[in-house]
């Protein structure tokens, strides 16, 4: 894939996986999910969301979802298809340098392998 | 409370497109998330996340170009123009540097180039202490950024060896490589050097052969024109006079010719243009003094046949044929 997804745009694009998120709350979602290993500002944010409005890979929606937590200020982006391919074609090249990892062992045995 | 104000003013730095599509939404998650810090962590952890907002805001999008690339969009003056490399976000141009002519430059001119910070880049994951402690270094490929080149100026090569030392002291989880310039330089001129002789070795011998032929011409020409010489030299011409017939004759010829080469030469020149560094295709000094040897040269080629026809005896050609 010509496209290089850098590891904090890579987490932007899972967070936006479930529905559209806005800023802060992609901030905190990666926050979470990595333990405070990626920690992103605003500024950081915002680069890889320009980036990825500019690559068409998400979009600004037009009018916020209806939620409880509903803030006039905050702007919601959602996934685009393309993004959503872009997402899964980055998860499964992923998936594929793992696969080599445990193959050189470098990791433990799949521990999901029994189940497929 | 003084927060949206004193981020606005950050904000600043960014490219004038990008504060005014994000600016507002970035304030506001500043804000949400100077809140949530301060609320957790303590003052403290805000003064960090101000330093980490900075630094990132810093690295944004500033880019630096080279002359060449300055040259073809901005004639005017390219600072503080914001442009697109390829489908990133702006970036803006805080500096303009010297082109560097390298193999990249080819036929089609020269190649312009961007320079971003390294901070910009994809960030790698930061290396990991090796569990072993023996094992070699593993070179980082989290992304094809995944070296930085130093250039630094020697006293002499010899001392390349203590200053790998230190650098390996100081950074053990790099690989490092090092090049003297002088011989990086050399090999990628290699090829070019190699053509240049060539073309060189090819230009002489044309030189050479241009020469023979004057000479075979002149000397035919003189041959033809043994009666008419006697003729002249029968009816009162000195030798002098005969050799400035001939050479007339043949500086008549090699000015035609030379006139036609340098209106060929400019014809073509614009294709050597991206070739030639620090010189013009159409260069004065370089015209003048190639017209001045070929002049030379087609002189010293005919000196010998006009020497020779100044020599006839009348009485012999006269009664040749």
């Amino acid at each position: 894939m010509a496209m290089l997804i850098s590891p904090q745009v890579f987490q932007v694009l899972l967070s936006l996986a479930d529905g559209p998120q806005h800023g802060y709350a992609i901030v905190r979602d990666i926050r979470e999910r990595t333990n405070d290993e990626v920690r992103l500002t605003a500024s950081t944010l915002y680069d890889a969301l320009a980036r990825l409005v500019d690559q068409s890979l998400i979009q600004e929606l037009d009018a916020p979802p209806d939620r409880a937590d509903h803030d006039a200020r905050r702007r919601y982006y959602q996934l685009t298809r393309l993004g959503r391919q872009a997402a899964e074609a980055e998860a499964k090249r992923l998936e594929r340098v793992l696969e080599m990892a445990r193959e050189k062992r470098l990791l433990p045995e799949d521990r999901t392998r029994g189940r497929r | 409370v003084t927060t949206p104000r004193m981020y606005r003013m950050l904000l600043r730095l960014l490219p004038g497109e990008l504060r005014r599509v994000y600016g507002h939404q970035m304030a506001s998650v500043f804000q949400d998330l100077s809140e949530e810090t301060r609320d957790h962590d303590g003052w403290a952890a805000v003064v960090v996340l101000w330093a980490r907002e900075i630094v990132g805001l810093l690295k944004f999008s500033f880019v630096l170009i080279d002359e060449a690339l300055a040259k073809h969009f901005w004639p005017q003056g390219a600072v503080g123009h914001t442009f697109r490399i390829s489908a990133r976000s702006s970036s803006k141009i805080v500096g303009v540097v010297g082109h560097v002519r390298t193999q990249e430059d080819g036929w089609t001119g020269p190649s312009q180039r961007t320079f971003l910070s390294y901070t910009q880049r994809p960030r790698l994951p930061p290396p990991t202490p090796n569990v072993a402690g023996s094992a070699p270094a593993v070179r980082n490929s989290g992304g094809s950024y995944g070296f930085i080149a130093l250039t630094v100026r020697l006293d002499s090569p010899a001392r390349a060896a203590e200053l790998f030392r230190n650098a390996r002291a100081i950074v053990p989880q790099f690989s490092l490589k090092g090049e003297l310039v002088d011989d990086e330089y050399a090999s990628w001129a290699d090829d070019t050097l190699l053509i240049t002789r060539i073309v060189t070795g090819f230009g002489v011998l044309a030189f050479v052969v241009a020469m023979a032929g004057i000479y075979g011409v002149m000397a035919f020409l003189v041959a033809g024109r043994t009666r008419e010489i006697g003729i002249r030299m029968a009816l009162g011409a000195d030798r002098r006079a005969i050799n400035r017939l001939v050479l007339g004759s043949s500086v008549r010829l090699v000015l035609l010719g030379a006139g036609l080469g340098v209106l060929g030469a400019l014809g073509t020149s614009r294709w050597v243009k991206s070739k030639l560094f620090g010189v013009s295709p159409t260069d004065p000094v370089t015209f003048v003094s190639v017209v001045l040897i070929v002049i030379a040269v087609s002189l010293i080629a005919t000196w010998h046949p006009a020497s020779q026809a100044g020599s006839v005896d009348p009485a012999i050609t006269l009664r040749a044929e």
